[in-house]
């Protein structure tokens, strides 16, 4: 039958639909690499700011991190289209840790015995300025830290709510309640006076 | 600076170098593990959502129950029902009635049920956070314990959330985890940290006037020394070379001591111990044994010192005459700390009879000696009535007034100076001659009050080791009936620097006084070994805290606490209380407000001699940081 035979000579061989195919997928795999990488690259650090903000345990958050980001990885292709894919990650990392790490989390976050006290008059680089602020953070209950960080790096009350699981109203407390004790904290540790004089909403807008 | 330049600062850099490393380090890190499962042909498994959290469209409830159950937390979610006005019955995860103790699926919840399930102490609690939390539409947070229904208790800790539904609060929602190893842990760092600031320095070692280690701590630095490397004992005996004026207060007697002291330690090495032995007689132990010639040169350089140095006793110069006995000892030697500082005394006052500044013993007495000139000298003191008896006040904190006195006993010594009897009672009690020191106190002291007008009530002391003799009920009966005493205007202190060595004796001594309606207190309450078992069983009615539980008491929270439940304690006993060594108008309010029912001490008043201080006197004024004398460290 030579119109099958036609026909099927018009048609890709087998062999060759599947070449074509894996073509297909490497080229997309090699876009979702590129993608993902940069991905990783930039929300990295946001992503560890906002985790360590209510665990003191850093290793604790990276490995935690790091099986977030393969499994973003695998579903990358799907993930991608999430409104904030970061989002998603620090939800998945946030859970893994709750389930593997609770004790530890609030045992140390609320020790009162290493406060540390005495502060340098004035902190001079941001290296110091982050370790200090850090310290405070770990010192509030954790998910007011978290609630701040967040916030600090300009996601919304509904995102902050729909990523770490809270109700919406939560939100607005949890956030205002950590900016209390934070600067009840700043005084005690004897920051109290503004260097810079106050600008209009410049010290609270998000970045 | 304050926070908001701290949070600017933190924030203003552009990440580091160090920190882009790291991220991509873990990008690199991820991607290979991906590819790596792509080549192998193994599934990474995934038991995560995949739903885009920010876009997920269910009512909130829903939602927050997910990421609960997501992050292993239990939850209960009420919701609010007919215009928001009353709740619905509650509703709990698998995972929030497994904390409970209940397998999922095995309880439905009421709101009473839940209130049930809740430790008694707890449960209003937990009501009153959920209810404010509703109240004020504001999230809240509550910790509580839950009974399982095997009894074991939990702990619980729940965020408490407020709901809404197009922004009208519409359920409340608790979720939260089992924290049980966290609250003990919690528990116990608290408990440690208490224990950590109620724990106090023994105040007992070291001598209030001279700041020297006290005669207790003393022996037993030398019983240690000759259970170890032996040494040497320095006695030395100092006396006024001149008579002190009559005018010569208290306070200038402890100034002189205290600047005896200081030169004392100045003169010996910082390496060796010094301490108080007894009333003008220092004690100094020096290490090691074989190097006796070193010790004798020390006590000569002492001696010397004493002698040259010129004191001065309100504003009046003053020497004193010194003379010291070194006694030293091999390492195992059979004779104990104190019998070590009996035997340096003895060769002090041999050195002080002979007119030899320094008086050396290459070896300890012998027991039999020893023995015999210690009972020897009570003996003497009480058949030549070496004694003479002081009054203390005590004045009741419940109306004001002194009301009671305590009989102090006062030892002359070889120069004719009354001195504090505690390193004489020490010997005699040690040497079982106190019971005839204790009679003679109790004879005089009846007498005295006898030919009073017995307005005041007297506190006479005597010796728990006393108490074994079966003989000493009739003669006390006999004393109060020879010198007219009101038996009611008595109290016999029973001071427990030595053991009750004859229980049974001293139960019915005890019981046989009050029969005849004299009164029973324990003395130095909370330092000898008077144990609790003491009030449970001895039909005592007054309990005299001791001095070191009071003269720091106003700055010691470990006394306060002491003090306030000890008060506590002897009241719901039947008990009353007193407080020794009370030293300042603070003290006073504070064991008033404590309930104390006397307080004896500088602050109320000096001990005085008998005849003067038995008439009605009004409160002496004087206000002075030093102790009366002191046997606390006696043990």
């Amino acid at each position: 039958m030579s119109v099958v035979d036609g026909s099927a000579a018009l048609l890709p061989e087998p062999a060759d639909e599947e070449a074509a195919q894996q073509a297909d997928d490497a080229r997309l795999k090699e876009i979702y690499d590129e993608e993902f990488g940069t991905f990783s690259v930039q929300s990295y650090r946001i992503a560890e700011g906002i985790l360590r903000a209510g665990w003191r345990d850093h290793e604790a958050v990276k490995d935690a991190l790091q099986t977030a980001y393969l499994h973003g990885r695998v579903h990358w292709p799907k993930i991608r289209s999430y409104t904030k894919p970061i989002a998603w990650i620090i939800t998945t990392a946030r859970n893994r840790l709750l389930k593997e790490h609770d004790r530890g989390r609030r045992e140390t976050a609320t020790a009162p015995e290493d406060l540390p006290t005495g502060a340098q008059p004035s902190l001079a680089d941001t290296w110091e300025a982050q370790e200090t602020y850090r310290g405070w953070l770990q010192q509030l209950p954790p998910r007011h830290a978290e609630v701040f960080q967040m916030s600090r790096h300009g996601f919304s009350n509904e995102e902050i709510a729909r990523t770490l699981g809270l109700a919406d109203t939560s939100v607005r407390h949890y956030k205002a309640a950590a900016n209390r004790q934070l600067r009840q904290l700043a005084e005690q540790a004897g920051y109290k006076d503004s260097d810079s004089r106050r600008r209009p909403g410049g010290a609270h807008g998000s970045r | 600076m304050d926070l908001d330049d701290i949070l600017a600062l933190a924030e203003a850099a552009e990440p580091g170098p160090l920190e882009n490393a790291r991220a991509r380090r873990v990008a690199r890190t991820v991607q290979a593990e991906y590819d790596r499962s792509l080549t192998d042909r193994y599934e990474i498994l995934v038991d995560t959502d995949l739903v885009d959290p920010l876009t997920a469209n269910t009512d909130e409830a829903t939602r927050i129950a997910r990421a609960a159950q997501l992050a292993k937390r239990g939850a209960i979610i009420w919701r609010a029902t007919g215009s928001g006005k009353s709740m619905s019955i509650p509703a709990w995860s698998d995972e929030m009635a497994t904390i409970f103790g209940y397998a999922p699926g095995t309880l439905r919840l009421t709101p009473d049920r839940l209130l049930e399930l809740i430790h008694p102490a707890d449960a209003r609690a937990f009501q009153s956070s959920v209810e404010r939390a509703w109240r004020r539409s504001h999230p809240n947070e509550v910790t509580f314990r839950v009974i399982q229904p095997s009894g074991n208790v939990r702990y619980v800790h729940c965020d408490i959330e407020i709901l809404t539904t197009d922004g009208e609060p519409s359920g409340i929602s608790a979720t939260g985890v089992d924290v049980t190893a966290l609250e003990l842990a919690r528990q116990e760092r608290r408990r440690l940290a208490t224990r950590e600031a109620m724990l106090c320095a023994d105040l007992a070692a070291a001598d209030a006037v001279t700041g020297l280690p006290t005669r207790g701590f003393l022996t037993d630095e030398v019983d240690r020394a000759r259970r170890t490397s032996g040494g040497a004992l320095i006695v030395v005996a100092t006396e006024p070379a001149t008579r002190l004026s009559k005018t010569t207060t208290d306070e200038d007697r402890d100034q002189l001591t205290s600047e005896v002291a200081g030169l004392l330690r100045t003169i010996a090495d910082s390496g060796l111990t010094c301490g108080l032995v007894g009333p003008g007689l220092w004690g100094v132990l020096a290490f090691p044994p074989q190097d006796c010639p070193a010790a004798t040169e020390l006590a000569q350089l002492l001696v010397d010192k004493l002698r040259s140095n010129l004191f001065s006793v309100n504003q009046e110069a003053l020497r004193l005459n010194a003379w010291a006995g070194v006694v030293s000892f091999a390492s195992g030697t059979a004779a104990s700390g104190f019998d070590l500082l009996i035997d340096g005394e003895h060769a002090a006052r041999d050195a002080a009879r002979k007119g030899t500044p320094v008086n050396v013993l290459d070896r300890p007495a012998k027991d039999e000696e020893r023995a015999s000139r210690c009972r020897s000298r009570v003996q003497h003191a009480v058949t030549t009535d070496r004694f003479a008896l002081y009054a203390q006040p005590l004045v009741d904190l419940g109306i004001n007034e002194v009301t009671r006195h305590e009989i102090l006993l006062r030892v002359r010594g070889d120069n004719g100076e009354l001195a504090a009897p505690w390193a004489f009672l020490d010997m005699a009690e040690r040497v079982g001659e106190i019971l005839s020191v204790d009679k003679w106190v109790i004879d005089h002291a009846l007498e005295l009050i006898g030919q009073g007008v017995q307005t005041s009530h007297y506190q006479v002391n005597i010796s728990g080791k006393s108490l074994a003799d079966p003989g000493l009920l009739t003669f006390v009966t006999d004393a109060i009936r020879r010198h007219r005493v009101k038996p009611e205007c008595l109290t016999f202190e029973i001071t427990e620097t030595a053991l009750i060595e004859n229980r049974n004796e001293a139960l019915a001594f005890a019981t046989g006084v009050r029969e005849i309606g004299c009164h029973l207190a324990l003395d130095d309450f909370g330092t000898g070994y008077a144990g609790l078992a003491y009030l449970k069983y001895l039909p005592v009615d007054l309990v005299k805290i001791d001095g070191v539980f009071i003269v720091d008491i106003c700055r010691s929270p470990t006394d306060q606490a002491v003090v306030s439940k000890l008060v506590e304690l002897c009241h719901e006993l039947g008990i009353r209380v007193a407080a020794e060594y009370v030293q300042d108008d603070e003290t006073v309010e504070l064991l008033r407000q404590y309930g104390v029912d006397f307080a004896q001490g500088y602050r109320i008043g000096r001990p005085e001699p008998i005849a003067a201080s038995l008439q009605p006197a009004e409160n002496t004024i004087e206000f002075e940081i030093h102790f009366p004398e002191r046997r606390t460290a006696m043990g």
